[in-house]
């Protein structure tokens, strides 16, 4: 089943900064960053806030109140809304909530929703490690925190120095990721890094949990960014370059045994359901478009999505170029890694809004050629003893549905 | 031991179970009478099959560790940086679940995957101890 009704019509995405006492990169709060995303979104449609009849909101990781949607909804300036989807997925959300809000396109409820998630990890004038706030109750403050496990690093850390006793060292491999992402970001002008860095730069960095360091962790931006869904009779009376959904698919806390793998997740269940959906399977893609807060966790669906078996992703990595110009073009605007993660309500639609960028053919200088078709993924949510836990996978496609 | 620290609430019920059995040196673990699997970290019901019949097992304390990680930077929890460098891992107990917990008594550089542990309560209240791991002494 394609999403028959309903195409992505617009995008949009704000600069990113970091701003700092020591530097004047712009900060603004994190109300402005979903205004800014969401006017540069519906001038990318042609459309206005008015016009707009359905809201998403990806939650953010900065502090906000319980009923925050509703306030952003008032705060942005839209009326008569017809339909609010949100999503608390973590880093991942990006495509459950676009293929979410298409559900109320599909059903007829409304004829558009903007798609919005934004983040302010980065104050001015306070440092990092007050970006996720802790939750009072449940197993992390019971059975984690009190041990100093350090969020995500550690936890991607567990799982790469699992993974590579098992099956052998990636430190190569994954620099090579890296570097080409650096590359598509200064091929991005949106994207926060814009100097390349060598192997030896991303292996020789700053180490903070081992085997973790510096340049395997995201780096935090301020930012905002749109999605807009559009029926696809309103987006015919619009001027745009329509991108459509051909399938898609989630899976969350995949497993529960406690034999489970720390480096396993649960994106090839994801995959099977948006393959499935699509009638496609991995060798239809033009380009790859992977959530990535480290570099391992790209390998793990590489291996997950079917491009390689288990134990074998590295190799597919050596054997791939992976740049926007090679055999699998990967991340060609940088990545999280190199164009920055707003929190988690920003994350994954880096690589929702570069995979339409890709198939409008607005690629500029990092344009995969002939780009007809791509995957997109969001991953999230580490858990107790095991990996990231919910999972996405959307197939986007150049045109009309079919 | 540093007052900011992250401690368990010790007011939640089954927490308080495990909590108050550490603070003995006892380090307990679930097992489901019905399923017979174990399960960690501690709930009211066996997340295997639903029963609400889940008793509490004493661990002998023996594991190995399954994987680990040596902190060099405090990026979320900052009272912990005076700790650098030191090891966070998740140990598998004999009894076939896997803790997160600290190794001790060694240096990071001598921890890998795969070494025997055994728990060395470690106390950071007057009635709050935490089970950590130290390498063992018998091989
Ligand atoms: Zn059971």
């Amino acid at each position: 089943m394609v999403l028959e009704d309903t195409v992505i019509a617009g995008v949009g995405e704000t600069a990113k900064s970091r701003p700092s006492e020591r530097n004047d990169q712009p900060y603004h709060t994190l109300e402005e960053y979903f205004w800014r995303a969401a006017r540069e979104t519906l001038a990318d449609a042609g459309l206005a806030f008015t016009e707009i009849d359905g809201l998403g909101v990806a939650r953010p990781s900065v502090e906000t109140p319980y009923r925050y949607p509703m306030m952003l909804a008032e705060t942005l300036g839209f009326e008569d809304l017809a339909w609010v989807t949100v999503t608390d997925h973590c880093g991942g959300q990006a495509v459950p909530l676009v293929t979410q809000a298409a559900q109320a396109i599909e059903s007829g409820v409304v004829d558009s929703i903007l798609c919005l998630g934004a983040g302010t990890p980065k104050h001015p004038e306070k440092g990092s490690g007050e970006v996720f706030p802790r939750d009072p109750r449940g197993f992390d403050r019971e059975y984690v925190a009190p041990f100093g496990m350090q969020g995500a690093n550690a936890l991607l850390a567990l799982a790469q120095q699992r993974y590579t006793h098992e099956y052998g060292p990636v430190r190569d491999q994954l620099a090579e990721v890296y570097v080409t992402q650096r590359d598509h970001a200064t091929r991005n002008p949106l994207a926060y890094f814009d100097e390349p860095v060598t192997a030896e730069e991303y292996k020789n960095s700053e180490p903070i949990a081992d085997p973790i360091r510096l340049f395997d962790c995201v780096v935090p931006v301020n930012a905002g960014f749109g999605v807009l869904l559009a029926s696809t009779d309103l987006a015919g009376e619009l001027d745009v370059d329509p991108v459509s959904i051909r399938g898609f698919g989630h899976s969350y806390n995949p497993e529960v045994a406690q034999q489970r793998t720390f480096y396993g997740m649960g994106i090839e269940a994801a995959a099977e359901r948006a393959y499935g959906m699509a009638g496609l399977g991995p060798g239809e893609m033009d380009f790859l478009q992977l959530y990535d807060d480290y570099p391992i966790v790209e390998l793990f669906q590489l291996e997950e999505l079917g491009y390689a078996a288990r134990g074998e992703g590295a190799d597919f990595v050596a054997e791939t170029d992976l740049s926007y110009a090679g055999d699998l073009p990967l991340n060609t605007g940088g990545g999280q890694l190199c164009v920055g993660q707003a929190g988690v309500g920003g994350a994954a639609f880096v690589q929702v809004v570069e995979a339409v960028r890709q198939l409008r053919g607005e690629g500029g200088r990092r344009q995969v050629p002939g780009a007809e078709r791509g995957l997109v993924t969001g991953v999230g949510a580490g858990q107790y003893g095991k990996n990231l836990t919910a999972h996405s996978v959307g197939i986007l496609e150049r045109g009309w549905p079919a | 031991m540093t007052a900011d620290r992250p401690l368990p609430d010790r007011d939640a019920t089954v927490d308080a179970q495990f909590w108050a059995a550490a603070s003995e040196g006892r380090l307990l673990v679930q097992e489901c009478p019905d399923c017979e699997n174990r399960q960690f970290f501690p709930r009211e019901w066996c997340h295997f099959c639903g029963s609400e019949a889940v008793e509490w097992v004493e661990s002998e304390g023996s594991g190995h560790v399954h994987t680990y990680t040596v902190i060099r930077r405090a990026t979320e929890l900052p009272a912990f940086a005076e700790d650098v460098p030191y090891v966070v891992a998740y140990v598998e107990l004999d009894e076939g679940v896997r803790v997160c917990s600290n190794v001790v008594g060694c240096a990071p550089a001598a921890v890998e995957i795969g070494l025997p542990v055994e728990v060395a309560f470690d106390r950071v209240t007057e009635d709050l101890a935490l089970p950590k791991f130290r390498p063992s002494e018998e091989e």
